[in-house]
């Protein structure tokens, strides 16, 4: 299924400045994958050394909390996704 | 109760005047105590329009001092001040904004051992720390001591700012659980204006129980785009601070 993606500012550096994409798969994991393959810098940043989403990331699913960072929450057609990092600045 | 004087009804007119406020809302401000954790960025413009508004007493920490690099953002702060605690000049510039605000200021590092020291006996708690460790513990203690706490935080022409009820509402580490390595952050003055102006706004209606709070929505302030968008949030069942309190409140 068809999935668009956001992608934050401090990740288009990764992206050639494409802010938004389409990607395909079933879950929060494989559309995060579909994406990699699309932009492979990507990768690095997503994910550590294990294939675990960064800690300081945040996955949310139509603009509502996944509570989660498991990678298994399915998604259905037309779902969205944001990739927020935490920001610490005040 | 708190009473106005004439200055005071002179002074808070036009805010007097919006509907629901009243003079009732005025002298709910004059009571309250509000505790403000950073004199940076997000505490210049938080502290400034609080003071503005009549908040009846404010404490301000910061541990830092005034340096060259904090002036295209700190607007508490002047070349003059470089050197300084950030609690003085702050502590002056919000006695000059409003004399009737009674200011108190400490110059420490936050930590587990002194912080509920500091918030006792304060109706709120607002977050305008650099750092999410600190900000895990002034979540942790709001938590603990039932003080409703203002979250902000920036990072170049970006903001994010939430409300967090304990009891009623998802918290930070509900969202959170790390920072970005890389500490230092870029920034620009207007984005913790902004972001701090919107958590006085969540001070002045929680104080006055006017709209709808910022509560399980997450702001998030894009500059460059010029949009905000909300974010659902959902307090956490796994939550370390929080989740023994999921029966005591409703979470959405």
């Amino acid at each position: 299924m068809s999935i668009k993606v956001n992608i934050p500012h401090f990740l288009q550096d990764n992206t050639s400045s494409v802010k938004t994409t389409r990607v395909k798969g079933n879950t929060i994991g494989e559309c995060l994958e579909a994406l990699v393959r699309q932009f492979p810098r990507l990768k690095k940043e997503l994910f550590d050394r294990d294939g675990n989403l960064r800690s300081y990331l945040t996955i949310w699913v139509n603009k509502e909390g996944t509570n989660s960072t498991e990678l298994t929450v399915s998604l259905k057609e037309g779902d969205e996704l944001d990739i927020l990092p935490v920001i610490i600045g005040g | 109760m708190a009473t106005l004087t004439p200055d005071e009804r002179e002074r808070y007119d036009r805010q007097i005047m919006i509907k629901g406020l009243g003079e009732a809302g005025q002298k709910k401000l004059k009571r309250a105590k509000v505790f403000i954790a950073g004199a940076g960025g997000l505490g210049s413009a938080v502290s400034l329009y609080l003071t503005a508004a009549g908040a009846g007493t404010i404490r301000i920490v910061d541990h830092d001092k005034v340096e060259l690099s904090n002036l295209n953002r700190q607007v508490l702060h002047r070349d003059e001040d470089i050197g300084q605690p950030k609690v003085d000049p702050a502590a002056t510039r919000m006695s000059q904004i409003n004399p009737n605000v009674k200011i108190e200021t400490n110059q420490v590092t936050i930590t587990e051992t002194n912080i509920a020291q500091l918030v006792a006996g304060f109706d709120l708690i607002i977050d305008a720390l650099d750092n999410l460790p600190t900000r895990f513990l002034l979540n942790k203690t709001a938590i603990e001591k039932n003080i409703p706490l203002f979250h902000g935080a920036i990072n170049g022409f970006e903001g994010r700012a939430m409300t967090i009820i304990p009891g009623q509402t998802a918290c930070l580490a509900c969202i959170y659980h790390e920072a970005m390595p890389d500490g230092k952050f870029p920034v620009i003055g207007v984005t913790p204006a902004i972001i701090g102006c919107i958590q006085a706004t969540e001070v002045i209606k929680y104080i006055t129980g006017l709209g709808e709070l910022l509560i399980n929505r997450l702001l998030v302030y894009d500059g460059l785009s010029m949009n905000f968008t909300e974010f659902k949030v959902r307090k956490d069942p796994k939550c370390r601070y929080c989740a023994h309190l999921a029966s005591e409140g409703k979470a959405d």
